[in-house]
Parts: structure tokens; sequence; C-alpha cells
């Protein structure tokens, strides 16, 4: 009994890595023979920049071209924010008091306040250089873990703040585009003399919302089930 | 006739990771590690977009690399939410493990008490 299911695993087992070789074989096969791609869409990108407001191509297409994807994608972590928060909210959390200098302290408190600032300017300069909203939240978001694992307690989930907080990204779109279709009756289309603002605008809420999302990610695995 | 140019050689390699990603999900039953192999897989297509965005190194695409940007910090977020979902099904079936073992002490304990009244 025991020995049969044994060799029917390693049968199972022989079966799908050889249908995975098989699969990887054919990918590289459709690699090698893919006609050269024809660039179409940079060129439209490249020749509408001075219209975005902004004159970073990866920017312009997630906040101006393809606007729509990221005010998903922000919704996407509002419903994540939503389905981990159970796990935070359940426990106590240890109440330790901080009474001597632990190691993580001190490097968080170098590394941190050196962040806030790292995290700024790359939000700062994601209209014309490599960097924007989701750079600058992972960055933030991992400032909130290095205090969280100090053990100094920076967002209390339980509030209707840090609700607030979590939503920003998405309820700043909404506002945007809410204001800009009552006044040009165009659905997700910035104007383009104040795009650059208003890109800046969402943005900045954006990073917050999602540093914190990430941050509550990390919280739920770390403390939610001790 | 091939040309090994740096897209191509991405390309490769995520077609390696995808396989490796691949077999580590479907020959595995830990939650942790198809967790693990779901990232790796997700990686490789990361690895493939950011490959065709530079298939002509003069003119890099924005597109896939506005894409790929978004699609990481979804990927972390979409494992956290999995680490939970796995770490509440181990506890839940650890509680079931639990009154398992609960009922058949005490079942065995009723077989004893029985016997033992038999042989009286």
């Amino acid at each position: 009994m025991k020995t049969s299911s044994l060799v029917s695993q390693r049968t199972m087992a022989v079966v799908i890595i050889s249908l995975v070789s098989a699969i990887a074989a054919l990918l590289l096969i459709a690699f090698i023979q893919q006609p050269v791609h024809d660039n179409a869409l940079r060129e439209v990108v490249f020749a509408n920049l001075d219209k975005t407001g902004v004159s970073n191509p990866v920017t312009a297409v997630l906040l101006n071209y393809r606007a729509f994807d990221t005010y998903l994608e922000f919704a996407v972590f509002l419903c994540v924010a939503v389905a981990v928060l159970p796990y935070v909210l359940d426990v106590q959390l240890p109440k330790q008091k901080l009474s001597a200098e632990s190691q993580v302290l001190a490097i968080a408190k170098i590394f941190v306040p050196l962040s806030i600032l790292m995290a700024g300017y790359l939000l700062w300069i994601g209209s014309t250089q490599p960097g924007g909203a989701f750079q600058a939240a992972s960055l933030l978001a991992g400032c909130l873990v290095l205090l969280s694992l100090a053990n100094v307690r920076t967002i209390d989930f339980s509030t209707a703040r840090s609700r607030f907080l979590l939503s920003g990204g998405l309820l700043a779109f909404i506002v945007v585009n809410i204001v800009v279709f009552s006044q040009t009756f165009c659905f997700i289309t910035l104007p383009q003399n104040i795009a650059g603002s208003l890109i800046l605008f969402i943005e900045f809420f954006a990073t917050f919302a999602v540093s914190a999302s990430l941050f509550l990610c990390f919280e739920s695995i770390h403390k939610g089930h001790l | 006739m091939i040309l090994m140019t740096q897209s191509m050689l991405f390309s490769l390699c995520a077609v390696i990771l995808l396989a490796i990603g691949l077999i580590g999900f479907l020959l595995t039953s830990d939650f942790l590690r198809k967790l693990l192999a779901l990232n790796v897989i997700g990686m490789a297509i990361f690895m493939v977009l950011i490959a065709a965005a530079n298939n002509d190194p003069n003119a890099v695409d924005p597109l896939p690399h506005a894409m790929v940007l978004t699609g990481i910090v979804v990927a972390a977020a979409g494992t956290a939410l999995g680490l939970n979902l796995a770490s509440k099904i181990v506890k839940f079936a650890r509680s079931i493990q639990g009154e398992n073992t609960a009922i058949e002490n005490k079942k065995s304990n009723a077989t004893q008490d029985s016997s033992s009244g038999q042989t009286d």
C-alpha cells in the first residue's frame, strides 16, 4: 500500500517535470521565433509627452495615459487592506516598554529620518526622472516596518484616521476626477495646463495609502499570528 | 540565426525561472513553499516584460516598465494575503486535529471502561 503510493508519487513527479520542461522548451522556441518588437506604443508615448504635465514617460503612462489602471490598482490595495485588517484588530498588542536601547531602535533612529527624506525626494522627482509614488511608498513602508520591529507603535489601525489614510489614494483619485469631470466633462482626462500638479496631488496621497497598506500587510503577518 | 542579445538572455532566464517556479508549485504540498513558488513565477513574468521593453536598447519602451512597477507592489500585497490565509488554515487544521484526538481519547476510554466492566 505504502510502496505503491510512493511509486505513484514518483511517477507523478516525473510526469510533472517532463510536462514543465516541455512547456519551457515551447516558450524558448516561441521567444527565439518572435518577431522584433516594433515599439509602436513607445512612439505614441513620446509624441504626446508634452501634453501629460510630466516628462518621465513611466509616470506619464502610470498616471495619465493609463490612469484607469492605476486607479483600479489603488482599489486593489484597499481590498487587500480590508482583507488583512481583521488579523491585526484581533490581537492584544504586548505592552512592551522601551526601557533599554535596542539595536533595532538604534538603527531606526539613523535610517528612518534619512528614508523619509529620500521618499520625499523620490516622490518629487517622479515627474522628471525615475521615481514616483510606488518607490516612495515602499521606502516609507520600510521605515514603518523598522519602527515596528523596534516596538514603536506608529499607526493604530483601529482608528478612523488610519482608515482614511488607507483609502487616501483612491479618495484623491476620485475627488480629482469628479472635479475635472464637472469642469471639462472629460472622464479621467486631466486638463493639460494643471495636469502636473494634479498628478503630484494624487501621487502624494497614494504614497501614504500604499505605504500604510504594505505596512498593514507586514503587521498582519508579524503581529497577527503570535 | 539566433542573436544572443541582452533581452534574449533575460527571456531565457525568465523561462528557466518559470520552470523552477512551476515545478516548485506543483511538487510541494507546503503552503509556504507554494507561495514562494508563485512569487518566483511572478518574477519570471516581470523579467519577460522587462526583456520585451529592452528589445531595442536605444528605444526603451516605458509601458512594460509601468506594468512591472505596479505589479511588484501588488505581488507583495497578494503574498501577505496568502500568508495570512495559510496561517489561518493551519490554525483551523490544528484545532480540528485537537478535537479529533480528544474524541478518540474519549472513545478509547469508553471501550476500556466497557471491557473492564465485562471482565467483572
